[in-house]
């Protein structure tokens, strides 16, 4: 379980990120909704350790972010980028070999065969030896999933997942999401497509300028009784 | 006829020691690349965005300002004639041309490198750092595409030197040029013996230009 005590971010004099205070509970997809520059992937940046100037404290079963070491907080954390950001000049196997060569310093033979059991539950096994520029953007994020999952996070973030995605690879992507959590993997979400969180339905917060102003439960609440939330979805 | 009979037994003549000249050059040009290219990079990589640190990017900054605000031809005078008495060393007119121009082209270098360095995409290191790699580790991800879009400028840089060698001369290098000034001086004739060295230069920087277009393909992946 992540918890997010008080955060609040800022850049120069402007406030991105106030007071927030959010539980993302394990084996659940917790989803961030809200417009552009709501606040939702800075508090995910946050969450990764990507932004670190924030105040207040996030922690993963009682140990703050922040302290993990690059080794534990990877295998705690793992995200799926809006635009993927696989590295261009490595074929889909190195892509997902490199950081279990370089980062947990598996042997070759081992991190190839865990590059390639991840690649083949994703269905990329015929597309091991191209490259990025030569997928299609579902091919591509069905890659960086498979890089990241292949690290063993216990938390997986995706930033606006299916911004790049046809209807149809979005769909499949709601499938793929929905196994995963059945696997006991624990996701987060910042999306600001309601036919995606619709399908995934658990737990939402609702951001506006920086702030938390709703949240959702699916096991505690309403739907009907969240306004802006039911707003969103019904859009 | 007899005048073309008479060039043509000139440049017969001349060739083996052009040739010996442009050997030294080839030989004091590789120096410097190599002295600029990993000067260069050091000082290129650590003067980016990603990994400037405040002090050390003040330095490498007044470097790059040093170097590529004074002429090469002081930079090259200064060190030849000053490090002995400041370093109480008595370098060679080979090893003070290396060092002076090495230096100068690494100021060059640093710059394309640091640029090249900044334009890729942040979300590169971003996937670097969720993945866990340490920044030297990230540089090995990074390196890689920043040449995929640079061989050409560095290539560039290290054909400038093959020309920019010729100042050696100054300091008594006997590289092409050099050797083309005490040929002319015996025979007199700056026409055919100009010719015949631009030639040389213009053979080798083909060669060169030939061997970076190689690596650049190889690079890009491309047959």
């Amino acid at each position: 379980m992540i918890n997010v005590n008080n955060v609040s971010l800022n850049f120069n004099d402007n406030t991105i990120l106030h007071n927030i205070n959010c539980i993302i509970p394990s084996g659940r997809i917790t989803s961030f909704v809200g417009l552009s520059g709501s606040g939702k992937t800075a508090l995910l940046k946050c969450i990764t350790t990507l932004y670190k100037n924030y105040t207040g404290s996030i922690t993963l079963h009682g140990s703050e972010i922040k302290d993990l070491s690059p080794t534990a907080r990877v295998q705690a954390l793992g995200i799926v980028f809006q635009h993927f950001n696989l590295f261009p000049h490595m074929t889909v196997l190195e892509n997902c070999m490199h950081p279990l060569l370089t980062v947990l310093k598996m042997k070759k033979r081992e991190a190839e065969e865990k590059a390639k059991n991840e690649l083949a539950s994703l269905g990329l096994i015929k597309e091991l030896n191209y490259y990025p520029d030569q997928l299609s953007g579902g091919q591509q994020q069905r890659v960086a999933i498979a890089r990241t999952m292949s690290m063993n996070p216990e938390v997986l973030l995706f930033d606006e997942p299916t911004s790049a995605l046809d209807p149809q690879n979005s769909k499949a992507l709601q499938q793929l999401l929905l196994q995963m959590v059945t696997n006991g993997t624990t996701i987060v979400i910042t999306s600001h497509d309601m036919t995606l969180i619709k399908g995934l339905l658990d737990t939402i917060y609702f951001f506006d300028r920086g702030i938390i102003v709703e949240s959702y439960d699916k096991n505690k609440d309403e739907l009907s009784h969240k306004k802006k939330i039911s707003e969103f979805l019904n859009y | 006829m007899s005048l073309i009979y008479k060039s043509l037994h000139m440049i017969i003549d001349m060739l083996p020691l052009l040739i010996e000249g442009a050997f030294v050059t080839l030989k004091v040009s590789l120096c410097i690349a190599a002295v600029g290219m990993l000067l260069g990079f050091f000082l290129g990589i650590m003067s980016c965005k990603k990994l400037r640190i405040r002090f050390i990017g003040w330095l490498v900054d007044t470097y790059i300002l040093l170097f590529r605000g004074t002429p090469v031809f002081v930079q090259l005078i200064a060190t030849y004639y000053a490090l002995p008495h400041v370093l109480d060393i008595d370098p060679s007119p080979f090893v003070a041309g290396v060092i002076a121009l090495g230096c100068n082209s690494a100021a060059y270098v640093a710059e394309i490198v640091r640029g090249g360095i900044n334009v890729v995409p942040e979300g590169q290191w971003d996937a670097c750092y969720v993945l866990g790699y340490n920044k030297v580790q990230a540089l090995r991800i990074i390196l890689p595409q920043f040449l995929r879009n640079n061989i050409p400028p560095l290539v560039n840089e290290v054909l400038a030197q093959v020309k920019e060698s010729s100042i050696l001369s100054a300091i008594g290098l006997i590289e092409l040029t050099k050797m083309g000034i005490n040929i002319n001086a015996r025979l007199l004739d700056p026409m055919t013996v100009y010719c015949v060295i631009g030639c040389i230069y213009l053979i080798l920087i083909s060669f060169l230009a030939h061997i970076g277009f190689i690596i650049e393909k190889r690079i890009n992946g491309e047959n």
